[in-house]
């Protein structure tokens, strides 16, 4: 019987050596969830268990001296709902590590959401919770509204390091940038506190051209969580 | 002159034999021969690096086969995109024998 | 020079070449000079000249191997070792990790769950519920119904009417001490009375694509009601540890003349409505 063996070349060989793994990476990360090649997939992940379709990138943040170098932020908005997801990469890829959904489908002027980091120095530091990490996201709906103001609940003594702020009581004030993603405007802000806080009961104006308010209330808090820093030169008796 | 040519188009030649049937090596060589009456006749241990070059490139792939006679050969095949590269090669070098040609003739011309 | 001289001076030259390949141009080169030195045995040549002449029509091996080893660029080795390396890299950590092991056993539930649905019993074998919970017994129909969430598939396999089992001692205790967290509490809470008829709609929910995780809403927010909008308590149980593939079961009170019973899931404002009719047999 005449058959023919066929005989691949060097080429041929690469390619699909190569096609292999990538089958292989992509099969892992459809079926293990372990770790992503890339953050927005890490992102998606999160999107998904909250139940949200179709939704877009409308900001990513870098925030390197908290979290480590590699450590993004997303704010991601689709028709109902915006949510801000932070990631960072480990050791075997992608993966998400903050995580909050705020609801949009009702018809407000204004909605906002407030996530809550806790910083953590470890278990051994002399002053463990050395800070908190405050972001304040959400979606501006009513045409009018030109500004965002918002208003930082903060110790009578505090006194922020960065910025230009006003206090007002026992409040810091804080100017939230907008930005417009097709044709939707969004602001994102973050803020840093020396101080330990856990609950908070911080309130959001937005502000027409002339300066007067147009809504106030209460910010309601979408996530919390923790963010784990080693302490420095104590890595090896670090613990979780 | 002649040798840089050969050379050249070596693999154009391998090419347009391997579009009528899959052939092996020294199948080739003696076709080559018998095709252009012995007028390229290359050393021909130097025919395999060509095809293996082409092999490389994606214009022929090869297989072993029982040839009629019994023995087993490494027979080469054209691919569709050697097919493609041979039509084009031959296009081009049409033209370029044809410009050759025509310079060569209006000169003869000239000086009879 | 005879024809392994020269094969072996052509390979002295190809130190970048595998040994299967190495092997490869010597076999080659040997079936050419064997077919060449056969055709001038043929033609009457003696041996010897046929092998020289043979050599001679071969030319250079230096210049061959020369020519040769630029057609084995060694870029492509470099991408077959890297990609292998990474194959092995992703079965090894894939298989190592026992986490990774359970996800690849949910998987396969999650695909086995889609083609044929389990009966009761293995699931309540494989619920978070309280110990002693048990299935609603009595008329039940294996039905079909679909319906898409967002990237979530509801599928509902089958409808049980009858009655459920009374609160034990136990159950009564937490129930009337307030304690609401406990799944037994939620349980005590789900048998308001002794003999109600209740409706189960046994569900599953997995992704759309196999692999894809489940959305927490799908879950949380899935409830039952009665045709009349009773709703029992707001009871579900299921098996929610499987995060590509969850099994919920939702209760609802019927009364005799009742067809159906409607599953209402809302999120988002967006709400999705699923009548499952009752067994055609009727009520027990």
């Amino acid at each position: 019987m005449r058959r023919k063996k066929r005989l691949p070349t060097r080429r041929r060989r690469a390619a699909r050596c190569a096609a292999a793994a990538l089958v292989l990476l992509i099969l892992a990360q459809n079926f293990l969830h372990t770790a992503y090649l890339l953050p927005i997939q890490a992102v998606r992940l999160m999107e998904e268990k909250q139940g949200l379709q179709g939704s877009q990138v409308v900001r990513r943040q870098w925030e390197p001296e908290v979290y480590g170098w590699s450590s993004l932020f997303y704010l991601t908005a689709g028709g109902r709902a915006v949510s801000l997801t932070g990631v960072s990469l480990t050791a075997r890829g992608w993966w998400p590590t903050h995580t909050g959904l705020l609801d949009c489908a009702e018809d407000k002027p204004l909605h906002a959401g407030e996530e809550i980091v806790m910083l953590d120095a470890g278990e051994d530091a002399e002053n463990r919770y050395y800070g908190t990490h405050l972001f304040f996201y959400g979606r501006v709906d009513d045409p009018a509204i030109e500004t965002v103001e918002i208003r930082l609940q903060v110790p009578p003594d505090y006194k922020a390091a960065e910025g230009e702020t006003v206090d007002v009581g026992y409040y810091l004030l804080l100017n939230a940038p907008i930005f417009e993603k097709e044709g939707r405007r969004y602001f994102l802000l973050d803020h840093r506190t020396s101080f330990q806080s856990a609950a908070r009961a911080d309130r959001i104006v937005g502000r027409n051209a002339a300066g007067n308010g147009v809504t106030s209330f209460q910010i309601p808090v979408t996530g919390r969580s923790i963010a784990r820093r080693a302490p420095r030169g104590a890595e090896a008796g670090g613990s979780t | 002159m002649r040798k840089k040519q050969q050379i050249e188009h070596t693999p154009l030649l391998v090419l347009s034999l391997l579009a009528g049937e899959d052939m092996y090596g020294y199948q080739m060589i003696l076709e080559l021969a018998r095709r252009s009456n012995h007028t390229f006749d290359m050393k021909e241990g130097t025919l395999y690096p060509v095809l293996h070059g082409l092999e490389q490139q994606g214009y022929v792939e090869a297989y072993r086969q029982e040839a009629p006679t019994g023995r087993e050969r490494k027979y080469y095949h054209l691919t569709r995109k050697g097919g493609e590269a041979l039509r084009a090669e031959a296009e081009s070098w049409r033209r370029y024998s044809g410009a050759v040609d025509a310079v060569l003739r209006s000169s003869a011309l000239g000086t009879a | 020079m005879d024809r392994s001289e020269y094969c072996a001076r052509v390979l002295a030259g190809l130190r970048g070449l595998s040994r299967r390949e190495r092997e490869a141009v010597r076999r080659e080169l040997e079936d050419h000079i064997e077919d060449h030195a056969r055709a001038l045995l043929d033609l009457g040549y003696d041996e010897k000249l046929a092998e020289e002449r043979t050599m001679a029509a071969m030319g250079d091996p230096a210049e061959v191997a020369r020519e040769m080893a630029k057609q084995y660029p060694r870029g492509w080795n470099v991408v077959a070792g890297v990609s292998l390396a990474l194959c092995v890299f992703v079965l090894f950590s894939a298989l190592s990790s026992s986490s990774n092991r359970k996800m690849i056993g949910y998987a396969w539930d999650s695909i086995v769950y889609r083609i044929s649905p389990p009966g009761p019993e293995t699931v309540v074998a494989g619920t978070v519920s309280p110990p002693g919970i048990e299935p609603v017994s009595g008329v039940a129909e294996a039905v079909d119904i679909r319906r898409t969430i967002g990237d979530n598939v509801l599928r509902v396999y089958r409808i049980t009417v009858g009655t459920q089992g009374s609160r034990t001692a136990e159950m009564t205790r937490i129930y009337e001490g307030g304690y609401q967290d406990g799944a037994l509490a939620a349980e005590a809470a789900a048998r308001p009375e002794d003999g109600q008829l209740t409706a189960e709609a046994a569900v599953c929910i997995y992704h759309k694509i196999p692999g894809g995780l489940v959305a927490m809403p799908s879950f949380n927010e899935l409830t039952a009601e009665s045709q009349r909008g009773d709703q029992q308590v707001p009871f579900r149980r299921g098996a929610v540890f499987n995060p590509m593939m969850w099994q919920v079961f939702l209760r609802a009170p019927v009364q005799p003349g009742d067809d159906h019973i409607t599953l209402r899931y809302e999120w988002l404002r967006e709400t999705v409505t699923v009548d499952v009719p009752l067994p055609k047999e009727g009520m027990p």
